[in-house]
């Protein structure tokens, strides 16, 4: 019809042809590229969908750290001590197949009880003992200026845990049984005045890509 | 009839060039727009003064209107234990003939009704046409009230017989 009207250099020749097919390749491309172009999205901590494989997702380590920090402060001899007990962390057992960072559990609880439960309790920073006993012996030698000399405080309950899982395969897929067990143990006695556990089981069919 | 035709094309292609160019200018000009006016100005925002912002929809909520259909709230329980910490415990029926997995959240209010603390989204399992059992403490005293949130009711991974 455009070209009824047109001058004849207007009709398309074989080389605006190929133009014009060239471009709407670009045109083609450009608009594939963009909808494959990476994207980050920021989402909610405890988002664990499309998640692939068994593993403990953020929701699952967020949801222990909460029961248990949540269960242990119930406990009476937290309750009902006149001084704050003092803890002290002992690395968690991992036994289970998965990589897991039991301590970030242990992390997660200390953060939530120090930041909600009033000082009812209080934890022992282990983690960086030697640098404060040199720190120590330095004021101690006249190194660095002290303002008063304590002693460093001892423990009077230990916490840690242990997470054990079993794997099993199941319907063109696996099951995996994970077990989150933390324990208070008296520093004094070895008497453990606390435990509380949380079980996770997660059956997953991978697409035939991952098998 | 031939100087016609030519004046025609000519005509043509200035309209076609000048289509192009507002094509381009157009969708230009009006992105720009929003950023000269973010840049330019703040807008004051309104102050819509609830007492309880948190609790005006009640104290247990559901995240979508269809969740009432599967799951019953048929008891509440919340007190002080003796150490003065919030205590919460909310009894469920999941009405559907398969077990889900729910999401539920506690937001633990002082006693102006800010935030205090909250749970994360923790999946309870709700046993097929039966009841089931959430509980809940708050880590300090200054707790006052609460507000629970009950989302995405979901089958889990494989349905029992």
């Amino acid at each position: 019809m455009i070209t009824e009207n047109l001058h004849p250099a207007a009709v398309p020749t074989g080389r605006r042809r190929r133009n014009l097919r060239g471009g709407l390749v670009t045109i083609l491309t450009c608009s594939v590229l963009v909808g494959c172009t990476s994207q980050t999205k920021r989402i909610d901590v405890d988002d664990d969908r499309g998640e692939l494989g068994t593993g403990p997702s953020s929701k699952d380590l967020r949801s222990v750290a909460q029961r248990m920090a949540r269960s242990i402060i119930a406990l009476p001899q937290i309750q009902n001590s006149e001084n704050p007990p003092r803890i002290a962390f002992v690395q968690v057992a991992n036994k289970s197949n998965e990589y897991i960072d039991g301590d970030m559990v242990l992390r997660q609880m200390r953060t939530l009880l120090i930041e909600h439960a009033e000082g009812r309790l209080q934890f022992l920073d282990r983690e960086i003992i030697e640098r404060i006993e040199r720190e120590n012996r330095d004021k101690r030698l006249g190194k660095r200026t002290a303002s008063d000399e304590r002693p460093i405080s001892g423990a009077d309950f230990f916490l840690t845990g242990v997470i054990d899982s079993l794997d099993r395969r199941a319907d063109e897929g696996h099951t995996t049984y994970l077990r989150f067990a933390f324990r208070l143990t008296d520093a004094a006695d070895s008497v453990i005045a606390w435990e509380h556990s949380y079980e996770i089981k997660k059956h997953s069919v991978l697409g035939l890509v991952y098998r | 009839m031939n100087t016609q035709s030519s004046f025609l094309y000519k005509t043509r292609i200035q309209s076609v060039r000048w289509l192009a160019r507002f094509a381009v200018s157009l969708p230009c000009l009006l992105m720009s727009l929003p950023f000269a006016g973010c840049a330019a100005h703040t807008t004051p925002a309104q102050d819509h003064s609830e007492s309880d912002p948190y609790l005006r929809e009640g104290r247990i909520q559901f995240e979508s209107g269809t969740t009432p259909f599967l799951v019953d709230v048929v008891r509440i329980d919340s007190g002080r234990n003796p150490g003065g910490l919030l205590e919460i415990v909310a009894t469920l029926r999941n009405k559907a003939k398969s077990p889900l997995w729910l999401d539920v959240r506690t937001t633990f209010l002082d006693a102006k009704g800010h935030v205090l603390e909250k749970t994360n989204w923790q999946p309870v399992q709700l046993d097929a046409r039966t009841v089931t059992e959430y509980s809940c403490r708050s880590l300090g005293a200054a707790a006052a009230d609460y507000q629970i949130i009950l989302r995405k009711p979901d089958k889990s991974s494989r349905d029992l017989p």
